[in-house]
């Protein structure tokens, strides 16, 4: 064989080798080009998504005040806001503790889409931990302190107390305060003769907007055994300004319901057996219902929210891909964290 | 193997298609880059302009520019974006003068990747001010 013919079989063969590799390499480089590009459409187009539900009021106007009412569209804004206002009635209508709660799948329907899902994740703009430090009992009363720490994303924040506490046939109040370290103490003073289960509630807020406050409850037996878990004996939906209980127990009886918030409390105003008007105060704060009652000889404190926060709500993203958002929201003129997962067709 | 003077053709062939894989190599790394960047760059844009809408809600920040509380402002922003953000907030009026005399700031860059979201806000009293607040945001890489 001539060696020209060698050289141009050994020149093909290198082109077709090159060719062929050429074409691999730009099938491996395009693709995930390609769909990179596709992610970021979707996480574009799932971001308006959330953003729509969270600027939005929906339809009817007012859905989350009507008990009876499921939303045509789904919105979370409070009508005629501008700046992510939240309706509190409409957030605490995803709280499935409450008795006027939307199901996933409403939600899914009112938003009118189809795989796209959705996990509604709201939280307080800051933790509020309590735990109980040390009791002494002398004459007839005992004294209680509790360790308060406030922290936001784990780093500590100093803030302004208010402490209430809730027992049998007693109820006070206190002032506190959590030094830059997050860190402070309230002591409390409860008469011996009021055992049973008793409530710490502290409201924690920032010196430098009231907007940013946050609530802590914290049960306790005093002169009594470990209380039962909330809810045990009733739950508490509040809506439209009113307070819903509904015995979870036979021979639950009622006896006195309170609201509480950063600087105002009240006791409630029953409006039938089961229902209490819920006051609006003055002031940002998020509010704690209080319910006490008896079940037999058995005493009972049992709270909930206003707006019903921290909620989880939606599809459960545990070990799945989804894309996720977050959001400094404001509720009845308070501050909340929202977080929003969210899985699109391709996820 | 031998190469005579009217066959350098193939090399030439040979020589382009290599400069063709090179080239094909180094576009694989623009767009990836650039997609990551992309995105880094709306979320970031889009936490501080949403903290300021927020924060503006009832003319709050206006009304902390006006009187110039620079120490509450910092606070309500650090209270508004994840602690993980580095900030620094810069006031101007409607001649884009410089307003805050202070740092509005968390500390120094922890990126040098920055994202700056403007805003503009007016005040509620009787002068209606208008302020144009510039949020610079880094977070680390």
């Amino acid at each position: 064989m001539p060696a020209t013919s060698i050289d141009t079989f050994f020149a093909c063969t290198l082109i077709v080798i090159v060719v062929v590799m050429s074409m691999a390499a730009t099938t491996r480089i395009v693709v995930p080009y390609i769909s990179g590009l596709q992610d970021l459409n979707e996480e574009e187009y799932l971001q308006k998504i959330v953003e729509h539900t969270i600027v939005s009021s929906g339809s009817p106007a007012g859905w989350g005040q009507n008990q009876s009412v499921t939303p045509e569209a789904f919105g979370l804004a409070e009508d005629g806001s501008f700046s992510y206002e939240l309706d509190l009635d409409k957030v605490s209508r995803l709280n499935s503790q409450s008795t006027y709660a939307l199901s996933y799948l409403e939600m899914l329907e009112a938003l009118r889409l189809e795989n796209v899902a959705l996990r509604f994740t709201f939280s307080q703009i800051m933790d509020v931990s309590i735990t109980l430090n040390s009791n002494v009992t002398e004459g007839d009363s005992t004294t209680y302190s509790f360790n308060i720490s406030v922290s936001r994303d784990q780093a500590p924040v100093a803030t302004s107390l208010q402490c209430y506490v809730v027992a049998n046939n007693f109820l006070n109040d206190t002032t506190s305060s959590t030094s830059s370290s997050g860190e402070g103490v309230a002591e409390m003073e409860i008469p011996n003769d009021s055992n049973g289960t008793a409530l710490l509630i502290v409201f924690a807020r920032a010196p430098y907007d009231t907007r940013v406050t946050a609530q802590g409850v914290y049960a306790f037996g005093h002169l009594s055994s470990e209380p039962s878990p909330n809810t045990t004996f009733v739950s508490l939906s509040p809506l439209n300004s009113t307070l819903q209980v509904d015995p979870n127990v036979s021979e639950v009886s009622l006896e006195t319901a309170y609201a509480f918030s950063y600087g105002y409390e009240s006791a409630l105003t029953s409006t039938s057996n089961e229902t209490y008007t819920i006051p609006n105060f003055l002031g940002s704060s998020p509010k704690v219902l209080v319910v006490t009652g008896w079940n037999g000889s058995t005493f009972f404190t049992e709270w909930t929210t206003y707006p019903q926060v921290p909620l989880e709500m939606g599809a459960n993203f545990e070990d799945a891909e989804c894309f996720s958002f977050n959001y400094v929201v404001t509720i009845d003129r308070v501050f909340y964290r929202l977080n929003v997962q969210c899985g699109g067709p391709s996820l | 193997m031998s190469f005579r003077a009217d066959q350098r053709g193939q090399i030439r062939v040979i020589e382009a298609l290599f400069a063709s894989l090179l080239i094909l190599s180094t576009i694989a790394l623009v767009p990836s880059q650039l997609g990551v960047k992309q995105t880094h760059y709306n979320t970031l844009y889009s936490e501080g302009a949403q903290a300021l809408v927020s924060l503006d809600s009832n003319g709050m920040l206006s009304n902390m520019i006006e009187d110039s509380n620079w120490a509450s402002l910092k606070h309500c922003v650090q209270s508004m974006l994840p602690v993980s953000l580095w900030f620094n907030l810069t006031v101007f009026d409607e001649n884009m003068t410089c307003l805050n005399d202070v740092f509005v700031s968390n500390g120094s860059p922890v990126s040098e990747e920055i994202v700056a979201v403007n805003y503009v806000c007016a005040t509620s009293s009787g002068n209606y001010a208008v302020y144009t607040v510039q949020l610079q945001l880094a977070e680390a890489s």
